[in-house]
């Protein structure tokens, strides 16, 4: 290769010939079809995408340098349909795939439709103003190629299990007992709007990192292990973030409750008040009308 | 674990993500840690607003290689594949009856050791535990400039905790020595894939010197092979004699303990003529992770305590694995990355550079699918390889 060819776009055109030459030589597009031309283009696009206009070559070289040149090259060489590439793509990443679908699935059969439906949008059956439109095209680089395939296929399944409910025939609905579905609960007794807003408050002032151990441990339900994964600590300083962010907030509503006009007593039976049982008269459906025995007795008595 | 007021779910649940979703490729990135810190701030604040994209991520997220398939995978190849004699019954059965077997073994020793000796001095009843480890017979025979470089090194080390760990003695040795009380010995956690590292015969790779940590007591009679140079070693060495056979490396010790579940003996110090009472308890190898701070911690208790371990100072580290019990990996700030091969008793720096080019960031992620292969992460989302146990790196 010549090693002259310039990223186009605003931010990446100011890269010297050299140092894309550099890059594309690391990226080994060469070995899968891709020319010089064509690589530089591809970063000046991505380079454009997530840089400012104003950014300096040394930034523009460094976030390159960033990306996974040598797994962008061969996707967007499978892209442009090279068969070298798609031999390797296909020895790299089809078990891959398939093994990441079963761990989103958790089932054979489901698993392989889905990789396969993500094998047809990869290969792109589909054309747009007539050109094949390829997935492949949409990876930047910035993750793994493998990490963007698993991430592809849990959003490809989680749109289809939301197309599905949304599709669901009333053939499949009476099939699945709906017809006996339970009666709508009655509507909830609204909270006290300073509650509410006490809680929109502090929520609205923690950490995102904090936010989302709350949501992910109290609403998703996952372990701590998962959360730490995700957050890349040990499960430990999960715990204990746990510990402390439950503390805190619910320091800081029992605060803004108290600034809001409550009485400390107020606040605290606020606070204990569990919204989804606010409508229900517990002791009421304890407590038997008639006064039948709970259990049946044997004998018939 | 400490609940939140069911008014926090509910407004949590009612929370609206905030802009544009973002794409497979930033939420990849986002789980691999490949993005800048403004970049994973975003990301995390959309993320802790919004369920679907959490969904995603965890569902992309790859599966868990547990402790128990680590410590599986160190007993050898065999453990591949699950077999009725891998479930925790047996498992759990098997290190019982070990432990059994231990506790009547030193009792009877102790026994015919009092019966036999019943008319000598008192003070030849009960050996040190330096004599008992130096009488046991090492597995793998020292080279003589090995041995002599062991010789030096011990007149320079007081303590009996690091030969404990490394040299091989018969399960039970230590139970005349005179261990403090609380004193921990681990008889053995190095399994055959280290002791494969150390059978190398290779040469140096690029070490940078590292000064001695705080448990630089410990002396280093064995060490993860030719590869790596441990600078506790080197201040040993040093301390003894300037000589330089004195830098040589020893393997004795390494193979030694391969294969064994590692049991840890725990003994109340002893004095003359006293009956001694041990529990013997099987110990799977330490857990380990990086606290808050970026200091890299132990545990020997499943996690319910934890304890600092010092490897250099001004490293603040991110990452941290463990190949099998003995072969442990740390990385942090400034592409930083250290190596333990007798279970972060000693740590060597290992340089990862490719002609000048080092890593750009901090490490974050360490990932080695065996002793040999390994893969380092970087902050700025480069990834570096290698195929030889971190002799030579590829940058990718």
């Amino acid at each position: 290769m010549s090693g002259t060819a310039q990223m186009p776009g605003p931010v990446a055109g100011r890269i010297r010939a050299s140092a894309v030459a550099d890059l594309y030589q690391h990226s080994h597009a060469a070995d899968v079809g891709l020319s010089e031309q064509e690589f530089a283009r591809i970063l000046g696009e991505i380079a454009a995408k997530h840089l400012p206009a104003g950014a300096k070559e040394s930034d523009a070289v460094g976030f390159c340098r960033g990306l996974r040149l040598e797994e962008l090259a061969l996707a967007r060489a499978c892209a442009a349909g090279h068969e070298r590439a798609w031999e390797l793509f296909l020895t790299r990443y089809r078990e891959k795939l398939y093994d990441a679908a079963r761990s989103i699935t958790r089932e054979d059969s489901s698993a392989r439709e889905l990789a396969d439906s993500l094998y047809a949008d990869l290969y792109g059956t589909e054309t747009r103003e007539g050109r094949r439109t390829c997935k492949l095209n949409y990876y930047t680089g910035r993750g793994s190629l493998e990490g963007w395939l698993r991430a592809t296929l849990a959003q490809e399944y989680i749109n289809r299990y939301r197309r599905r409910h949304r599709d669901v025939s009333l053939e499949e609905k009476t099939e699945a007992g709906a017809q006996f579905a339970a009666a709508d609960p009655p509507p909830q007794q609204a909270p006290d709007p300073r509650l509410v807003e006490a809680t929109d408050t502090v929520l609205a002032a923690l950490a995102a990192e904090e936010r989302f151990i709350l949501a992910s441990y109290h609403l998703d339900g996952r372990p701590l292990a998962e959360i730490a994964r995700t957050l890349g600590v040990h499960e430990s300083t999960i715990s204990r973030k746990l510990e402390k962010v439950a503390r805190v907030v619910r320091e800081r509503i029992m605060d803004e409750l108290l600034r809001r006009g409550m009485s400390r007593r107020q606040a605290e039976e606020a606070l204990a008040t569990d919204v989804r049982d606010v409508a229900v008269d517990v002791t009421g459906r304890l407590v038997q009308k008639d006064g039948a025995s709970a259990f049946y007795r044997k004998g018939g008595d | 674990m400490a609940e939140v007021p069911k008014i926090v779910s509910e407004r949590l649940r009612s929370q609206a993500a905030a802009g544009e979703h973002p794409d497979a490729n930033l939420l990849s990135a986002f789980s691999e840690r490949a993005l800048s810190e403004q970049e994973r701030a975003q990301v995390l604040d959309h993320l802790s607003r919004c369920a679907e994209c959490r969904e995603v991520v965890a569902l992309s997220a790859l599966p868990q290689v547990d402790e128990e398939r680590l410590v599986a995978a160190g007993r050898g190849s065999a453990g591949a594949s699950r077999s009725w004699w891998r479930s925790p019954i047996v498992h759990w059965s098997a290190l019982t009856a070990a432990a059994l077997v231990v506790l009547i073994a030193v009792g009877e020793r102790m026994r015919l050791r009092q019966e036999n000796t019943a008319s000598a001095p008192a003070i030849a009843r009960y050996e040190p535990a330096e004599k008992q480890i130096a009488s046991a017979p090492a597995t793998v025979p020292a080279p003589p400039q090995q041995k002599q470089s062991q010789r030096l090194a011990e007149t320079a080390r007081p303590p009996r905790r690091a030969q404990a760990f490394n040299a091989p003695k018969p399960i039970g040795a230590v139970s005349g020595g005179k261990l403090a009380s609380g004193d921990r010995v681990a008889t053995g956690s190095a399994t055959g894939a280290s002791a494969g590292i150390g059978g190398h015969n290779l040469p140096p790779p690029a070490v940078l010197p590292m000064k001695p940590h705080a448990n630089a007591d410990a002396a280093s009679t064995t060490t993860d092979g030719p590869a790596f140079e441990s600078a506790n070693e080197q201040a040993q060495a040093k301390a003894a004699a300037p000589a330089p056979s004195a830098r040589a490396k020893q393997s004795v010790g390494v193979s030694a303990a391969a294969a064994a579940p590692a049991l840890q003996t725990e003994g109340a110090p002893l004095s003359q003529g006293r009956s001694a009472s041990f529990t013997t308890r099987a110990f799977l190898g330490p857990r380990w992770s990086v606290s808050d701070s970026g200091a890299l911690q132990h545990s020997f208790d499943g996690g319910r305590s934890w304890k600092e371990v010092a490897v250099a100072e001004g490293v603040s580290f991110r990452a941290v694995a463990v190949v099998v019990v003995s072969d442990v990996w740390a990385g942090g700030s400034g592409g930083a990355l250290f190596h333990s091969a007798d279970g972060g008793e000693h740590w060597a720096r290992v340089r990862v550079q490719v002609n000048d080019r080092t890593p750009s960031g901090d490490i974050v992620r360490i990932e080695f699918a065996d002793a040999q292969n390994g893969v380092v992460t970087t902050s700025t989302g480069e990834t570096w390889r290698t195929p030889d146990a971190g002799l030579t790196w590829r940058w990718q």
